[in-house]
This record gives structure tokens, sequence and C-alpha cells, in this order.
């Protein structure tokens, strides 16, 4: 569903991804996790068509994001770390916007708005300014329209920020639900404890080359998660010192 | 503390002077020369006007030992210019500020955030305030002998009228923002309110000027009146002539009314910023609210909710919808001295709908929507770059809102001149189309300009939509190409007929509008994607 090759971004000399190589296959949650600075973002933006890269090649759907952005665009969903929505605009208006760019239908956008509105207890807000939202709300929001056209590929970064537990809850139970239909999730954490109940698969992300990846049985081993993180982030700090 | 929030708040407001937002660096050396030229240039040429005023009264009046009288006119014009400079800046920036809440919430006292808040306000006002004052004072220094109160006075008095201006800018965005406090619909009260006082301004202006007028022909008469019936615009001129009870006078009023100001935001301020509703909470009724479109007409639809969500964007760069529409009932209700003008000022035929089409052009160049369109996507522009639109869609509903909501009103205010001219059908249909490509020609460069210096990290929206210097560009564009097509003109009027230079006009603004529309698709496109 996404394939990444070899890719590479600069910011003037600065390498912030370094011939960076991943498959996330339909099906998969698959979590991507460095430090702060490691990358993360950069390679999300890159695979949604916001970032031009320097060199390599991303797919979705085994389309490429570089020769049909798109076709690709059309198939995906993106939620940044801090949903810096239409302020100006109601959350019904925004959905509704949402769904005119990615032609849904009348009666599937409203039984998806139903759907997950109603998971998020958002539908009673819905009518109210987004100026007017509190963080969490305009995270909920911005997952509501990710979901409302029923994309292929959901690219988030940071989603559990800002949600409540239950709306965290139930946007987990929403990702598995997503991906068991056949759908794709690549996403960024920080919460290594999410990302190890959730992930089908994870890659470890540090100065911008991929430091290790696989199923999460195959990264952690016996160990867990965190541990893994800590000990290779500083591995890799040390060979670079 | 107050050093660290005065040099905050001067950087947010120069920020269009020393930094290129494209780049993202400090503009230096040459680049900030030429930016602070242009800016020169610009403000030059609106004091250049008030120049002139200042050459026709200043010699008379002191000829009569009315020099006091010159500075109660001039002062007037001066305050109301300063009021209308910066009373759109002050609810903004005072209470509008995005960084408002996180201030508030460091241990720093409400009153010295107003003060220093105050400060940018006061600077915008006094700017204003001194493309008016000093080509008057200039001219002052010249027509009198020069003696020490002659020097210092009127300076001292200019400084205390900079105060009142902040007072009645701030007083006037203290209403807005209380009222808008606890209503819905806050933009279109802020604009209705501002349009009031816009007309309540325009009116004055009017009078002002017959009363310039009046005075030419009776200074003594107009005098006595000012002096018997408005003491403080006489007390203005006296302080300014020198006479030092006056000048305490107006100083002790204007610091009064300015400790009031000061008190009562002091006690608001956080009340204000904080209170975000009156409103209930909506009822949100699905089979109400849900509708489909079509990508095109959603893009459209955001950029018109944009718009009209703005009275900062409405007022600053939509101006010239309202205008053109009451210029176009105007005409209607001056028919018979418009036929009159047009018997007079056509010597040549074609002559008359020529100016008429120019002057139409000037008033539709006021609205500048375009300009700052690209910038006001700020933070949030991940959004169409990351949906299955193109750059070119995105710009294309930037240039359809300045479109319709331009070119409405000036086909219909086109459609009355030409009503009330009657010239002959070939003339008609120039007038059309000349109007039409400008236009066109104002939107595609508004945008071009911003997408060639766009600034997407604001912390209030009054930056890109009136602090920038592409804005500055747009609004003087249009009055420059047809102050330029009028000196052609006046070069060529022997041998050019007013149908062919209408013709070669229409020629030019065709090509310009085709070059810009191709920049656009190309070039421009590829900018807003790396945005």
């Amino acid at each position: 569903m996404l394939r990444i090759e070899h890719l590479t971004k600069k910011y003037g000399d600065k390498k912030a991804v370094d011939d960076l190589s991943l498959h996330i296959r339909p099906g998969e949650i698959y979590g991507f996790i460095g430090h702060n600075g490691a990358g993360k973002t950069t390679t999300i933006k890159s695979c949604c068509g916001i970032l031009q890269y320097d060199s390599g090649e991303i797919y979705i759907d085994g389309v490429s994001v570089k020769d049909s952005p798109i076709e690709c665009k059309s198939k995906l969903s993106y939620i940044p770390d801090n949903p810096d929505l239409y302020e100006y605009m109601s959350g019904i208006q925004f959905l509704n916007f949402v769904a005119d760019i990615f032609k849904v239908g009348a009666e599937e956008r409203k039984a998806r708005i139903r759907k997950y509105g109603d998971a998020f207890g958002l539908t009673s807000d819905l009518a109210q300014q987004i100026n007017a939202y509190s963080h969490g709300m305009k995270q909920k929001l911005a997952v509501i329209s990710a979901l409302i056209h029923e994309p292929k590929l959901i690219i988030m970064d940071e989603p559990f920020v800002g949600l409540d537990p239950k709306a965290a809850h139930n946007l987990k139970e929403i990702m598995r639900d997503f991906c068991n239909r056949g759908g794709a999730i690549f996403f960024s954490t920080h919460v290594l404890e999410v990302a190890e109940k959730l992930c089908d698969k994870v890659a470890i992300i540090q100065g911008g080359k991929l430091i290790k990846s696989g199923t999460m049985d195959e990264v952690k081993g016996d160990t867990s998660l965190e541990d893994v993180f800590l000990e290779l982030v500083d591995n890799s700090e040390d060979s670079n010192d | 503390m107050t050093k660290a929030l005065f040099k905050k708040q001067m950087m947010e407001m120069f920020s269009f002077l020393f930094q290129d937002k494209k780049k993202n660096t400090i503009r230096k050396g040459t680049a900030l020369a030429l930016c602070i030229l242009l800016y020169i240039v610009l403000f030059g040429l609106v004091s250049y006007i008030f120049g002139l005023l200042g050459f026709a009264i200043c010699e008379p009046l002191k000829n009569q030992n009315l020099e006091w009288l010159y500075f109660s006119i001039t002062g007037l014009i001066a305050v109301f210019f300063g009021v209308f400079g910066s009373v759109f800046n002050s609810y903004s920036s005072l209470y509008q500020a995005k960084d408002n809440e996180m201030l508030l919430a460091m241990p720093i006292p409400p009153g010295k955030l107003i003060f220093i808040r105050l400060l940018g306000v006061y600077f915008m006002g006094l700017l204003y305030e001194m493309i008016v004052m000093v080509p008057i004072l200039a001219i002052y220094y010249f027509t009198v002998p020069l003696s020490f109160s002659a020097v210092v006075f009127p300076i001292l008095t200019v400084l205390v009228l900079s105060v009142f201006i902040l007072i009645l800018s701030t007083a006037i965005g203290w209403i807005v923002a209380l009222i808008s406090s606890k209503t819905k619909n806050k933009s279109y009260v802020t604009v209705i309110i501002s349009l009031v006082f816009l007309g309540l301004y325009f009116y004055l202006y009017n009078q002002a000027s017959s009363i310039i007028q009046s005075f030419l022909a009776y200074p003594q008469v107009v005098g006595d009146f000012v002096k018997s019936n408005l003491y403080p615009i006489y007390a203005v001129g006296k302080a300014s002539a020198g006479d030092i009870l006056s000048f305490l006078i107006i100083a002790v009023f204007v610091f009064a009314l300015l400790a009031l100001v000061y008190y009562v935001l002091s006690k608001s301020f956080t009340k204000i910023t904080t209170t975000k509703k009156g409103e209930k909470k909506k009822q949100y009724k699905e089979e109400a609210v849900i509708k489909t479109g079509n990508a095109n007409n959603a893009l459209f639809r955001k950029e018109l909710k944009r718009f009209t969500s703005s009275s900062n964007y409405m007022l600053n760069c939509g101006l010239g919808t309202v205008l053109m529409i009451v210029a176009a009932v105007t005409l209607l209700f001056n028919t018979g001295n418009i036929k009159a003008l047009s018997a007079v000022l056509n010597p040549l035929e074609g002559f008359f709908p020529m100016i008429a089409c120019a002057a139409i052009c000037m008033i539709s160049s006021m609205n500048d929507i375009t300009a700052p369109s690209v910038s006001l996507e700020g933070k949030s522009i991940w959004l169409v770059q990351s949906m299955p639109v193109t750059p070119w869609q995105v710009l294309c509903a930037k240039l359809k809102l300045h479109l319709v909501l331009t070119m409405i009103p000036t086909l219909l205010l086109t459609a009355v001149a030409l009503f009330i001219i009657s010239p002959a059908p070939i003339f008609t249909a120039l007038v059309l189309i000349l109007v039409s490509l400008f236009v066109i020609f104002s939107a595609e460069f508004g945008l071009v300009v911003n997408l060639k210096s766009p600034n997407l990290n604001w912390t209030s929206e009054i930056v890109p939509i009136k602090q920038s210097l592409g804005v500055m560009l747009s609004l003087f564009s249009g009055w420059i190409v047809i102050i330029l097509l009028g000196i052609i003109y006046a070069f060529v009027y022997k041998f050019v007929s007013p149908l062919v230079y209408m013709i070669l006009s229409a020629v030019l603004l065709l090509a310009l509008s085709l070059f810009l529309a191709f920049w656009l698709k190309n070039k421009g496109t590829k900018i807003f994607a790396k945005l």
C-alpha cells in the first residue's frame, strides 16, 4: 500500500531523511518511532505529497507520489501532529468541505459523519465554530475528516496527542477495524506502549536513518519496545560519536 | 520585562520590513534599503497630496495673521487620517492577537501588556499622522519667519495630537471588541460599525473640502466661526502657533483622556480577550447541514467563508465592493451633473468614456482580495496541500473570489456610468472590456505578489492583510497602471484618438493578464506546492 524506496530529503546541507526504505502492506498498522527531530514528520509529509524530496521514490497503492500526486492524495488521509484546521468554519462545514474535495456522496457522508461523530462524542458540537474547539476536539475532527472518504491508507503524525482516554480507545478500535477491512495505517508516536500493543510492524528512525524495522516480535524480541528503542538509539548515538 | 515585550511588539510590527518571509531570512543591506525606499515612495506620494493643500492655504493664511487656522484645519485632517489608518489595526492587534492568552498566562500585569500593545497602535497612528503633517510642517517652516516657538510648538502639538489619535482609535476598537465579545457574526458587526465610521469620515472629509474652499475665499470669517464655535479645533491651532495656554489646555485634556482610556482598558482587557462567545451553543441538525458540491465549488466556498469571517479582510481588501455600489447610487442621483460634465469634457469623441473608465478602474483597484489570500492560509496550508486538488485549483478559487466580489459591482457601476453618458456603441463595448480586463489583471497581480512574498507565520491576521509589502504593492499597482496610461496619453493625444488609445490599452491589459495567468499556472503553482 505504501512503499518508500531510498527516500532522501535534505534541508540545506543537512539530511533530514537519509536513504530510508519501508514497505507497508494492506491490513497493517505500521508504527514509526524516533526521538524529536529524527526525521519522522519529514518522512510522513513526503509520503503525503506535501514535501518534495531530493531522491528516492514513494508509491501509494503502486502509484508514484512524484509522478501522480493527486491520484495518490485521493487514496490517502493525513492527520498532522498539530491539526491547524480552518478556524473560520464550523465542524460540519469543515467535514462537508473535505467530503466535497474527496467527492463523497450525500448519503455516505451523512452515515459516516454520524458513525464517527458519535464514536468520538463530537456530533453535538459539529455546528460550533472550530475556533471554539479545544485541542482534543480539533484532533477528533481531523480524525473524522480523515475517515470520511474511506481512504486506502491513513498517515498520522502523533494521532493520540490531545485525545481523552475514551477517544484514544475508540481511535485504536477504529484503526484496527480499518486495517481489518484492507486499509493500511502508517503513524508516528512517542507513546511506545501504544505502539507495542497496536502495531503489527514498527520502524525506528534515528538521525534520518532507519536503524531497525520489522514485525513487533522481530524488533522487540522478549523485551519491551521501550528497552529496545532506548538501546538502539544509545548505540546509534555512540557509533555516530 | 517591559523591554522584552516592547522588543517583541516592534519585531512583530516591523517584520514586514526586516523579514523576507519567502526565504525565511532577515532582510539586510541593499534589500532592506530598497524595501524602505519603496515604502518612502509610496507614503511620499500620499504626502504630496497633503503638501499641495499646504501650499494652497499656508501663504494666504499667514498674510492675514491666521497661522493658527492653518494648523486647525490640517490638524483636523491629520487626526481623521491617523484614526482612519490605525482604527482597523487597534481591534485586531489589541484583542485578536494570537499570543494574548500565552502572554496573559505569564507573570505580566495586563496593564503592562496593554501598554505595549497600545504602543503598536500609537506608532501606526503616528505614521499616518506624519504622512499629513510632515509636508504641512515643512511648508509652514518655509513660509513663516523661524523662531523657537514657531519651530517647537507645531511639533509638540503634533505629538499631542498623535496621542489623541491613539485615544480615538483605541476607544473605537474597544467598543467594537465589547460588542463583538457578546454577539454572533462578529465580523459583520465589525464591518457595519467600521462602515458607519467610514461613512462619517467621508462625510466630514467632504465637509472639510467645502470648508477649505470657503475659507480660501473668506478666511477671516471662517476663523471667527472656528474661534467662537469650535474651541478644541481653535485651541489646537493656537497651540501650534505658539500659544502656551492653549497648548497646556489641549495637553492636559488629551493626557487625562489617555489615563481614562488606559484605566478602562486595563480593567476590561483580560475579560474581553478571554470571552469567547456571547451566543448559545448551536444545535447540530444533520438534515439541514449536510450538503454536497464539487471540489472547485468547495474551494471557492472556503475562500468566501475565509473572507466573510474576517472583518479585517473584508474592510481592508473588499472595501471597493461597497464603494462601487455607493458610487453607482451616487451617480444615479447626479445624472444631470454628469451629463453636463460630459458635454464640457468631451472635446474628442470618446474622451469622457475613457476618463470614466479610468475612474472606475481606480475605484475597483481598492479591492485587493487576492493579495493576502495565500498568506492567510497560514498554518492550515497543509490541508489543501495534502488533498487531491492541484495548486492551480486552489489558486483559481482565490482568483474567483476576487473576480466575483469585484467584477459584479464594477460592471454595475460601469453600466450606470454608461447609461448616464450614453457613448457610441463602440465606446460602450470598449469601456466594458477595459474594466473587465483591469479587474482580471488586478486579481492576478495580487496573487502573483503574494506568491512572491508569502507569510504563513503570523500571530495576528492584520499582518498579512495590512502590514505586508505585497498588499501595499498590489493596492497601489492599479493606480500606478492607470496613472501611467494617463501620462502616456498626455504625450500622444495629438496623434492617437481615444478610440485607438482604448483599443491599445485593452490589448496591453489583455497581454499583461495572459502573461500573469501563464506565470500563475506554471511558476505560481510550483511556489504554492513548496510553501
